[in-house]
């Protein structure tokens, strides 16, 4: 083809017959359609500050659109609070049972050996001091403060979150949501809204049944290495752990909840159509979810502390 | 004056970013007509389709139903406009988490004030018009791919919209389904007066139900020709227009002479 190409640059006849038949057949095959010259992408060598540049444009970009999204979703808010939200019932109950009931087992089995390893790490070092009574304000304090809605968070960002994503990415490659632009009905009334809205009820809970399997974790580390006595692990668990500890959690479990929703279905209604896109949608949504918890949760660090709760 | 047209491009102009896939389209359709816009694979057809009906903006040229502008419309004019459509995407599009009857209820539940029970009725009287009695517990993965088509017709038809858009309804489907398919069309817009507007690249049922059409050309990136299909293969004297509509000069030759 090339040879075919130079010949006519140089108004040379390219005699083809000489050619085997077959050899003949196909380059005819391959020399019918003229190539379209400005489809085809130009591939260009940027230098250094020009792909900063660009680097710089797509972050400006992806802010942007997050934050029309966000924008897009306190709106949806807004009318599902004035009553005018158009989703289904069935929907939300479903989401509710899958990222309520469905997802508890995984949360407590693993708060629950967090709350073990977090018992070991300070028994080792407390028992050196003769004060290991204080492994049960160590495991409640961190369970109930920290440790309970991180873990939740994260095990939804995984589970939850990954998941709708994968829906909403799969729904756009189809032209769901499409569907749904032509019948005028809001994609994010309808399908961002149940999920948040599953998800914001449901965090606060799943966290509660977390830090008790912690504590339990604990507990279970405290009586059998530590010879404490199951009351007075629970006298000093009570005891240190306070309304105020337990509330900053559920503040933040509420908190990420909304963030596990917004990441997963932001990244998968803007999916893009095809099925590599739906892979790259659960990836980033996973990764921008877990991200946000953490970075989240270090904001939240500090200001607690400046409000010295 | 003469009849005010239902549908008119002027000047639309396609694009993906800077890449422009077709310039200068200019159309006009009239009420209760099949407007078919046919054209090679991948030459911009269902882009254009995705363009009238407002899923994207063309970067320029205009829009115009009834003699409005679609593009200039502001949100509550364009809502009013965008009521009257119904659309049947390649694949169906059904919401895979909702049954077909609900599929098709779910429009009616929230744009009108019917009772529920009318509306199921309704819903399974479009249902039994696609021939899909008795599926109407079925979820769209249950169903085969025409079966899907059929769903998503009578889905867009859900609404009694006045102009029914189609994007490819008979790829994929077999010569009998895809017949039957172009017959369902052509009652509907005699016995409701529903214009159609359809993208489509299969030659039999261009000819038998096309009232008009446009040729989008993929080297020139414009229309070649447009009229009706039966005249085009006459008189057009672009190459690639009757190629297309002969199947490269083996086909539907009795139109030609």
């Amino acid at each position: 083809m090339e040879f075919a190409a130079r010949c006519e640059e140089k108004k040379i006849t390219f005699d083809q017959t000489t050619l085997p038949d077959g050899v003949c057949d196909t380059l005819k095959l391959a020399l019918a359609v003229p190539e379209q010259t400005d489809a085809s992408r130009k591939i260009e060598q940027l230098g250094r500050v020009a792909r900063l540049g660009n680097a710089v444009v797509r972050a400006g970009q992806s802010v942007r659109n997050t934050s029309e999204f966000v924008g897009e979703c306190v709106l949806s808010v807004a009318r599902m609070l004035r009553g005018r939200a158009q989703f289904r019932r069935s929907d939300f109950t479903l989401f509710v049972q899958e990222a309520g009931a469905e997802a508890l087992g995984i949360c407590m089995m693993i708060s629950f050996l967090v709350g073990l390893i977090l018992a070991f790490v300070g028994a080792i070092q407390l028992q050196q001091f003769g004060a290991s009574i204080y492994v049960a304000s160590l495991v409640g304090i961190a369970m109930v403060r920290e440790m309970g809605c991180i873990m939740t968070g994260i095990i939804m960002c995984g589970r939850t979150g990954a998941s709708y994503a994968a829906q909403l990415g799969t729904m756009k490659v189809n032209q769901e949501i499409d569907a749904y632009r032509t019948f005028q009905f809001s994609p994010i009334d309808f399908l961002v809204m149940p999920r948040m809205l599953a998800l914001f009820l449901m965090m606060p809970l799943l966290t509660a049944f977390a830090n008790v399997a912690g504590i339990i974790g604990g507990a279970l580390i405290g009586v059998f290495m530590l010879d404490l006595s199951v009351m007075e692990y629970w006298n000093q668990t009570v005891k240190s752990v306070t309304l105020a500890q337990c509330s900053v959690g559920f503040i933040k479990s509420f908190v990420f909840g909304i963030i596990v929703a917004l990441s997963g279905c932001y990244n998968g209604m803007r999916c893009e159509n095809n099925a590599a896109g739906v892979g790259q949608a659960t990836t980033s949504a996973v990764v921008a979810g877990i991200t946000s918890i953490i970075v989240a949760d270090a904001i939240f660090a500090v200001l607690f502390n400046i409000l010295k709760i | 004056m003469a009849e005010q047209p239902h549908i008119e491009l002027k000047n639309v102009e396609l694009a993906y970013g800077s890449f422009v896939v077709m310039r200068d389209i200019t159309a006009q359709v009239k009420r209760g007509e099949i407007f078919v816009i046919m054209g090679g694979s991948g030459c911009g057809k269902s882009t254009l389709l995705w363009n009238m009906i407002g899923l994207r903006t063309p970067p320029k040229g205009d829009i115009l139903y009834d003699g409005r502008s679609f593009l200039k419309a502001d949100d509550t004019e364009r809502v009013t406009m965008e009521k009257k459509f119904g659309v049947l995407f390649q694949s169906g599009a059904l919401w895979s988490s909702m049954t077909l009857i609900e599929n098709i209820s779910l429009p009616m539940t929230e744009h009108s004030e019917m009772p529920a029970d009318e509306i199921g009725r309704l819903a399974r009287f479009k249902l039994a018009l696609v021939g899909l009695k008795g599926f109407e517990d079925f979820y769209p993965s249950e169903i085969s791919g025409g079966m899907m088509k059929r769903a998503g017709l009578a889905r867009a038809m859900a609404l009694d919209p006045e102009i029914l858009f189609f994007d490819e309804p008979s790829a994929g489907l077999d010569p009998i389904t895809s017949r039957r398919l172009d017959e369902l069309i052509m009652q509907l817009r005699d016995n409701l007066g529903t214009t159609v507007v359809m993208v489509t690249h299969e030659l039999d049922s261009i000819f038998a139900v096309a009232d008009n059409a446009i040729f989008l050309d993929n080297v020139s990136r414009t229309v070649t020709a447009s009229g009706p299909p039966k005249t085009m293969i006459r008189n057009s004297d672009d190459s690639a227009v009757r190629a297309f509509l002969t199947r490269g000069g083996k086909k539907n030759l009795e139109y030609a002479s």
